[in-house]
């Protein structure tokens, strides 16, 4: 339902520092897969979310979104289709707006944005039904402005933001790594749960080999732009943290650090 | 009598620039744009109305074909700005200097001068009244429409479009995931804060009863000043809301330009204005309130060994 197909993208192009990240590069992601993406700083994996998401160009190769070229849309344009999380809590909801205006606005994505009220006082029940499971305490603080909620709460808010409404695929990028690790696993126990309650196709990039491991349906290893390990289904459950350690460090050997 | 005269002025102009705060405060603190396209458009406002009024056109259909104009205008540096690229504050900069041509294209001259003609601050029922009677109802018609602007602008940022303006400010990244352009925002903002100034612009050419083409210099300085007074004052009383303390603020601030004005004589005018401003920002940024408490505890280290 995903497919990258001849994909190049260089960096610094035309400069003394050119490199070739992506060459002839080909990925696909079948209708309902959850890949973990793991692999060391400069591998590709960051820049293939950036690719999908529309906010980096390849210099070749097309993206086909359920067969249609998305290549040339536009990053807003791809964003109706496409939820994504950053690592950066900050980036997921408006801090300055409150947890229940950044719902609704949320809730309203795909719709037109009019001169209708954009918080409408009768949806603040459902607001808290779906805050209340998470156990934060969210439900109680609707009307305080998001910059005044913790890291993990901003991320775990961001999550729920970006699946609220029906898409095709979600980029989850690194959202974990800014997170405490207590934090990190249960924001990641709410990917999981929400990713299979949704049915959602989702690409997941992580530092955190041990969520590679256990969540997801489909483990790929990304070093200096080649998929170096593919492992879906029963291999992928046969994968063990400390194998998946042995390889991470033999390609970071490699790269020489 | 003098202070009640004085009072009333203050009270006008503070409200006027009110207008021209409220129209700041969409660029400055929601967009986080650093707008300086209002230096020309405050005027175009005037000048607009101005020409209009002259022609024979009654001043509400004047006013409201300024507030055009100015969205225009605003139009214009956000053009600049998100469809060409340019940088924002050199974008505000483009759309202020070629206003001064066009202004003065406009006007066909440096000043128009109407004070026979029917305005919101100068007609018959005004007329009938004693003279400082007359000042406070004049005061009343510019709260009024204050009152108006303040509303409707409130009103918008509560619905799906202002909460998406507000958004675009805060965090453009989340907007573009709403699948967005956030480049129709930063315009819309643009347009409608430029609007708000120009209009502002009508009524100053209405209270002094003439449009004078340097009118416009300092309107972004004095702005800002008011807005971040307002902000100041908005973030310390819970219920305030920002536009409510931008319209406080502008009193505020006008009201120690005036005194300032009367002590040192109008030539000092732009300087106050500039001397002002530099103090707001550095008690905005907290400089202040932190040499304050060093002198303070310095001075209680100095009282502890006398004792």
């Amino acid at each position: 339902m995903l497919q990258l197909k001849g994909i190049r993208k260089v960096f610094n192009k035309g400069t003394p520092d050119e490199s070739v990240l992506f060459d002839n590069f080909n990925f696909s992601v079948e209708e309902g897969e959850f890949v973990s993406i793991v692999g060391s700083n400069g591998s590709g994996k960051t820049t293939l979310l950036n690719l999908i998401a529309g906010n980096m160009q390849p210099e070749a190769g097309r993206i086909l979104l359920r067969g249609e070229d998305i290549t040339s849309q536009k990053e807003f344009v791809r964003a109706r289709r496409i939820g994504r999380v950053f690592q950066d809590p900050a980036l997921g909801a408006a801090g300055h707006m409150t947890i229940a205006e950044n719902l609704a606005i949320a809730e309203n994505k795909g719709k037109p944005y009019g001169l209708a009220a954009g918080l409408n006082k009768r949806r603040i029940a459902a607001y808290r039904d779906m805050l209340h499971p998470l156990g934060l305490g969210l439900e109680e603080r609707m009307n305080v402005p998001v910059r005044a909620l913790s890291g993990g709460q901003r991320q775990v808010l961001a999550l729920l933001m970006a699946t609220m409404t029906p898409l095709d695929v979600l980029l989850l990028d690194e959202h974990t790594a800014a997170l405490d690790p207590k934090t990190a696993e249960q924001t990641m126990l709410l990917t999981d749960r929400i990713v299979r309650e949704k049915k959602l196709t989702a690409l997941m990039v992580t530092h955190n080999l041990r969520f590679a491991e256990r969540y997801g349906t489909r483990l790929c290893m990304f070093d200096k732009g080649r998929v170096v390990l593919d492992a879906a289904g029963e291999s992928k459950a046969a994968q063990k943290v400390d194998d998946l350690l042995a390889l991470f460090n033999e390609i970071s050997i490699e790269c020489g650090n | 009598m003098y202070f009640f005269n004085q009072m009333s002025t203050i009270l006008q102009m503070g409200f006027i620039y009110a207008i021209v705060a409220l129209g700041v405060y969409i660029t400055y603190k929601i967009l986080d744009f650093p707008d300086l396209s209002v230096d020309g458009t405050f005027p175009l406002g005037g000048v607009v109305f101005s020409v209009l009024l002259t022609a024979g056109c009654p001043w509400p259909v004047a006013m409201l074909v300024s507030f055009a104009a100015g969205c225009a205008a605003g139009l214009v540096t956000g053009v600049l700005h998100v469809k060409l690229k340019i940088n924002g504050l050199l974008s505000g900069i483009i759309t202020m200097t070629a206003l001064v041509s066009v202004n003065l294209l406009i006007a066909g001259g440096p000043q128009i001068s109407f004070s026979q003609l029917t305005t919101l601050l100068n007609n018959g029922f005004l007329d009938g009244l004693p003279r400082l009677a007359e000042n406070y109802v004049q005061v009343l018609f510019i709260l009024l429409i204050v009152a108006l602007c303040k509303v409707l602008l409130d009103l918008f940022l509560k619905t799906k479009s202002g909460f998406l303006l507000r958004a675009t400010g805060d965090n453009p990244q989340m907007v573009t995931q709403l699948g967005k352009n956030i480049d129709n925002y930063k315009m819309l903002g643009l347009s409608l804060a430029n609007g708000l100034v120009a209009l502002a612009g009508s009524l100053y050419c209405q209270y002094s009863a003439s449009y004078s083409s340097n009118m416009g210099t300092g309107t972004v300085v004095i702005a800002l000043a008011c807005v971040i007074i307002g902000c100041v004052i908005a973030k310390h009383i819970r219920v305030m809301k920002d536009t409510t303390g931008v319209v406080i603020g502008a009193l505020i601030y006008y009201a120690i330009l005036s005194v300032a004005m009367l002590l040192l004589g109008s030539d000092y005018t732009r300087l106050i204005v500039a001397v002002l401003f530099v103090l707001v920002l550095v008690f905005d940024s907290g400089l202040i309130g932190r040499a304050v408490k060093k002198l303070f505890r310095k001075k209680k280290e100095g009282g502890d060994v006398t004792a």
